[in-house]
């Protein structure tokens, strides 16, 4: 029997939610019962073995987020468990301490600092950083000025020069633009060998097709798929829209009826004035 | 009451652990902000000092000579300059945390949120950033003591016991009111409008020593500030005004303890709340 490197049991997640402030300190402070509550995450059970790349997909407000930073550790969850066995990196900004008035060098070497980087370390990768991530030109220049996506490429790289057992990715694949998308893609697959486990949430259907060989389905808080990457996409496809756009293509399918009804009508009127004559 | 006790000293035993566990880094952390802070003008470190040094010029015209009197200070072994600056290079690094420390939450919640930062390291960093600048403030000082022909002496030595005071007081400040302002920012606002009053009943300008020395005493940072002139200017061991001493440990304490009751009840849920 394989032995999980992630294993998720019974995990539920609320959030609370206040109408004022005044609601807000009785609870914290005080503990009173004050505000409402909703529910992200409902029993969420499932276990991920070494070597698995896995995606997770789910409309926005699923609960993807919330499971990610539960599994990294930066929030508790209200209820189950959830084990990891082995060193774990989780990527949960790639612009991690990143302030938009200093330069991408300045900024490479606070990032690395937060990420516990030794100063030489940092020093020698930076040239290297640079160049793959094509910003030699405006290196120096204020990160405010960069174009989009830019940025986050020196982030990317710093976060994922390590290979731990371990990596956990939210939203975390979006570079600037497809060219530099799959250029970054292909150097993670070149990192990644049956020995490391991924983790990451899906906003790009084609990015989780390059990384991913097993997709959940993440919808209301609750797993609703787990399956093969491409069956848990059609399924996603199918079954999970979230209810803003299910209220869209519902007006645009009343629009469409009350078209067609009119239009059928007109016909009818039309036939019908035919008739008259 | 006894599950507690228990409950508290474990929280308190871990929000030592994480401070020793990970100071290196925060250390670091402190040094880069610190820099970042300085580096959107060519003389950064400059101004980060000049902006004290002159406050320090422009108060001491100002109590000399507008001030009859001010200079009249009983049982200072020092020019009134000396004792002036003593003072006040205690004062900026606690002024710049009293407004600066309890927004280090909110400032920093990247590292809480995104990089699973430990909550008590949080409160290390904006007082260790400032902390560097002070204690080249505190060599600045003694250079001029020095300069001015005041003789360094034995009681010299409690100058650091002094500096790792403020080093905790500015900490448990930080940590506590930073914890309040997650939770309400009116905690922000009732600071910044007390914080006058802090300035003028520390005895930062005048000596707060012949009369109403109870109501300036009552500030635990006139005692901080008294401990560098006990150094530099009185000539005497700042612990041995006993009462005051007590005071502030109790003031200390007292801070301990609700800080340690808000971090055990707010350190499962601070990642959502900042």
């Amino acid at each position: 029997m394989e032995n999980p490197v992630i294993s998720v049991s019974n995990i539920s997640k609320s959030y609370r939610y206040y109408k004022s402030n005044h609601q807000r300190l009785q609870h914290l402070i005080l503990g009173m019962n004050t505000g409402r509550t909703a529910k992200v995450l409902r029993d969420v059970s499932f276990e991920i073995n070494r070597g698995e790349k896995v995606g997770l997909l789910g409309v926005v407000g699923s609960g993807r987020t919330t499971l990610m930073e539960i599994l990294s550790g930066t929030i508790k969850p209200d209820g189950g468990k959830f084990r990891i066995n082995g060193d774990l990196t989780s990527v949960m900004d790639n612009r991690l301490g990143f302030d938009n008035g200093l330069s991408g060098r300045e900024n490479l070497h606070i990032m690395g600092t937060i990420l516990g980087w030794p100063e030489k370390t940092i020093s020698e990768k930076e040239q290297s950083y640079i160049e793959f991530a094509k910003l030699e030109k405006i290196i120096d220049q204020p990160v405010k000025l960069y174009p989009k996506g830019a940025a986050a490429r020196l982030g990317f790289l710093l976060n994922t020069e390590n290979r731990p057992d371990i990596m956990l990715f939210d939203d975390a694949f979006s570079f600037g633009g497809t060219k530099y998308d799959l250029k970054f893609i292909s150097r993670l697959q070149k990192k990644l060998d049956e020995n490391n486990t991924l983790l990451m949430t899906i906003s790009n259907i084609s990015v989780g097709r390059a990384l991913c060989d097993r997709g959940i389905v993440l919808h209301r808080g609750r797993i609703c798929f787990d399956g093969p990457y491409q069956e848990a996409v059609d399924y996603f496809k199918v079954n999970c829209k979230s209810r803003k756009k299910k209220k869209k293509e519902k007006t645009e399918d009343d629009l469409l009826n009350n078209l067609s009804a009119e239009k059928e009508n007109d016909n009818v009127s039309e036939d019908n004035s035919d008739v008259g004559i | 009451m006894c599950y507690n006790a228990v409950t508290m000293v474990k929280a308190f035993r871990e929000i030592i652990q994480c401070n020793i566990r990970l100071f290196p880094r925060i250390f670091r952390i402190a040094k880069m902000y610190l820099k970042k802070k300085n580096s959107s003008s060519d003389l950064g470190w400059f101004w980060s000092l000049c902006k004290p040094l002159m406050y320090m010029v422009m108060f001491y015209f100002a109590m000399s000579m507008g001030f009859k009197g001010a200079k009249d200070i009983d049982g200072i072994d020092c020019p009134y300059f000396v004792w002036l600056i003593s003072g006040m290079s205690g004062w900026f690094f606690i002024s710049d945390l009293i407004g600066g420390g309890p927004v280090c939450f909110k400032q920093n919640k990247a590292l809480v949120i995104k990089a699973g930062y430990p909550i008590p390291v949080i409160p290390m960093i904006p007082v260790l950033t400032n902390l560097l600048i002070h204690l080249i403030m505190v060599i600045f000082v003694l250079c001029i003591a020095v300069i001015l022909g005041v003789r360094p002496s034995i009681y010299w030595v409690q100058i650091p016991l002094v500096t790792i005071l403020l080093i905790l007081f500015n900490y448990l400040w930080s940590f506590m009111f930073g914890m309040l302002n997650v939770v309400s920012a009116d905690i922000f606002d009732f600071i910044k409008a007390i914080r006058p009053a802090f300035f003028w009943l520390s005895g930062v300008l005048f000596d707060s020593r012949p009369r109403h020395r109870h109501i300036f005493l009552l500030n635990p940072i006139t005692y901080l500030i008294e401990g560098y002139r006990s150094a530099i200017a009185f000539n005497e061991w700042f612990w041995q005004r006993t009462i005051y001493t007590e005071y502030f440990a109790c003031v200390m304490l007292v801070m301990l303890i609700i800080t340690v009751l808000l971090y055990k009840r707010l350190k499962n849920i601070m990642a959502e709340i900042i």
